[in-house]
């Protein structure tokens, strides 16, 4: 290597360190065990789930055969429609079909990869004062969900409860 | 003479005995009520330190960790927040307020907070109360501390008396921050949570001390007195952990997920509720097991005086023969004795009660100081029926030797066997 090359070599090595480095975030993903994060202000009551693939549809990469296919599409209709969510009663909730984002099932997924569905619903409450509680029926809906973690903020703070096959029920009040 | 002041009369004839009983008893009553007080009280406290705050942010560690180090000054960080990531979430636009927190000094055993007089207007405990003050006001000079009600109330201070801060959590005088004393500007009125056990000084405080501090010490001969340190910048470089309140609860997740995946730094952003919950969970195992352990020392204690009252029994046939002889029946003989365990229970739930308020009266201070924890000395409704359960215990215990005497008598008459 001439000599000359090296303070220019070195010039270029400098500035590949100050390259930002790159960002390597991963969330958890557990199988078996979908995320449900509840809040409520005023009339609006939100609901953002994440259930994982593997217990949405029993596989996290695009489906290969027609009834994996069948399969994705029967889960993204159930997200989406979310019936298996239903406010307290007297609260009188109304939300609109939702908009479910599938991660790791389109045909540019990283092989390999876990695949999560992630679907919010927003819902508007006529009497949000008698919204005490929400029934959460994931269990029917996804038979080998085995947990559902909830995490709730209202007025009354923050609180977490921990659904287990076949509980349904969600307090809202304290 | 009736069957009470009967039991009461023999049982005074054999003081040792009767006294070791209940102080056995009094011991494992004092156990279980204590192990109940203090699991009720922690819950209590903790639940009613954090109130009107959304998320807390701290380094990435764990939503417990976090929790207990910031809020309830247990345990230590395990890294800061930049001054700079601190500027960045104060400025996400759901943001509604901020509290910085800075902690690491402290003086005379209290923890020394630094922060902003935001603290004093969004902090809030219990049912979302706001800090009052009982004497003076917020800080508002370079050197000015806000004091807790404890911590005026243990030392005796009083608003304008000097205080000198300790660097860390106490130790050898070398390491006062003397040169810069502190002016107390406020005296908080009581909360009931560590507040009441903090000093707090502004953040540019906490900069100010440590100017000519490097490597954990003082550098000899660079020391930057008082007075020229106030023309320094004294923007803080790191906070320890951070209050957050939000303009709308539903955006919550959004921002703690935000502060979550905040490229430039690991945090972790906790909602205190959820965090607290985790808490319960761990240590719910724990003290389960404690109250079973209590539990069953209180059947310890039982027995104990199961033991002493039929050992006695050996010694007070020929009394329970005089008192069939002069006309008692063996229902007489077996009530006699029921009253005796249940007096004897009685004093050692009272004995037990007494010492766990003495305790508690003295530990008080020490436990709010060390442990955040505050005790109640009134006794909760669990306590009351845990009172009632020892009791009818006793009653019960005491049907054993009652019944033994019931069947002895008949069958002894006056003849005592050798």
């Amino acid at each position: 290597m001439n000599l000359r090359t090296v303070p220019f070599l070195l010039v270029l090595a400098l500035a590949a360190g100050r390259l930002p480095a790159e960002e390597r975030h991963l969330g958890p993903h557990v199988h078996g065990q979908a995320t449900l994060q509840v809040s409520s202000e005023g009339p609006t009551l939100v609901v953002a789930l994440s259930i994982p693939g593997h217990d949405a549809v029993g596989f996290e990469h695009p489906p290969a055969t027609t009834e994996q296919a069948q399969a994705l599409a029967k889960a993204r209709e159930t997200l989406r429609v979310g019936k298996w969510l239903v406010p307290a009663g007297g609260a009188n909730c109304t939300a609109p079909p939702a908009k479910v984002v599938a991660d790791g099932f389109d045909a540019n997924a990283k092989p390999g990869g876990h695949g999560d569905f992630d679907v919010t619903y927003q819902f508007t409450c006529a009497a949000p004062a008698q919204l005490d509680a929400i029934e959460v029926g994931l269990f029917a809906a996804f038979p080998a969900l085995q947990r559902v973690v909830v995490d709730i903020v209202t007025a009354n703070g923050a609180t977490q409860q921990v659904l287990d096959r076949p509980m349904t029920h969600v307090t809202l009040s304290p | 003479m009736n069957l009470i002041s009967l039991a009461l009369k023999s049982l005074r004839q054999r003081r040792t005995g009767v006294l070791l009983t209940v102080v056995t008893i009094a011991l494992s009553v004092f156990l279980l009520l204590g192990v109940e007080r203090v699991r009720v009280d922690a819950r209590r406290g903790f639940s009613s330190t954090v109130s009107g705050t959304d998320l807390v942010v701290g380094a990435r560690s764990g939503p417990v960790n976090l929790l207990l180090y910031a809020i309830f000054h247990v345990g230590e960080a395990t890294n800061n927040i930049t001054w700079k990531t601190y500027e960045d979430i104060r400025a996400m636009p759901e943001v509604s307020w901020t509290v910085p927190l800075s902690l690491g000094d402290s003086h005379r055993g209290f923890r020394v907070v630094g922060t902003t007089t935001d603290f004093f207007v969004h902090y809030h405990y219990g049912a979302k109360q706001a800090l009052s003050f009982t004497s003076g006001a917020p800080f508002a000079d370079l050197y000015d501390a806000v004091i807790g009600a404890e911590v005026a109330r243990q030392l005796h201070y009083n608003v304008g008396d000097t205080i000198v801060l300790a660097h860390g959590l106490g130790g050898p005088a070398t390491s006062l921050h003397a040169d810069k004393p502190f002016r107390i500007k406020g005296i908080l009125a009581p909360t009931g949570t560590p507040v009441d056990a903090t000093i707090a000084v502004s953040l540019e405080a906490i900069e100010a001390i440590h100017v000519d501090w490097r490597g954990g010490m003082r550098l000899p001969g660079l020391e930057v007195s008082a007075e020229s340190t106030r023309h320094m910048d004294l923007t803080p470089k790191a906070i320890t952990a951070c209050l957050v309140g939000l303009k709308s609860r539903l955006s919550s997740f959004a921002v703690q997920r935000a502060i979550n995946e905040y490229p430039e730094e690991a945090l972790l952003a906790v909602l205190p509720g959820v965090a607290l919950g985790e808490l319960w969970h761990l240590i719910g195992t724990a003290e389960n097991a404690l109250r079973a352990v209590s539990a069953m020392v209180v059947l310890v204690g039982m027995s104990g005086m199961l033991t002493a009252l039929l050992a006695m029994l050996n010694e007070r046939r020929r009394e329970m023969a005089i008192l069939r002889a002069v006309g008692a029946s063996a229902r007489t003989v077996f009530a006699l004795l029921v009253i005796e365990s249940t007096l004897l229970t009685m004093f050692g739930a009272l004995l037990g009660c007494l010492f766990l308020f003495a305790v508690v009266a003295i530990g008080h201070d020490y436990l709010l100081a060390n442990a955040g924890l505050v005790l109640e000395l009134a006794p909760s409704a669990t306590e009351w029926w845990l009172l009632a359960a020892v009791i009818v215990l006793g009653a019960f215990a005491g049907a054993i030797p009652g019944a033994i005497a019931y069947r002895r008598s008949l069958i002894d008459g006056l003849q005592v066997r050798q």
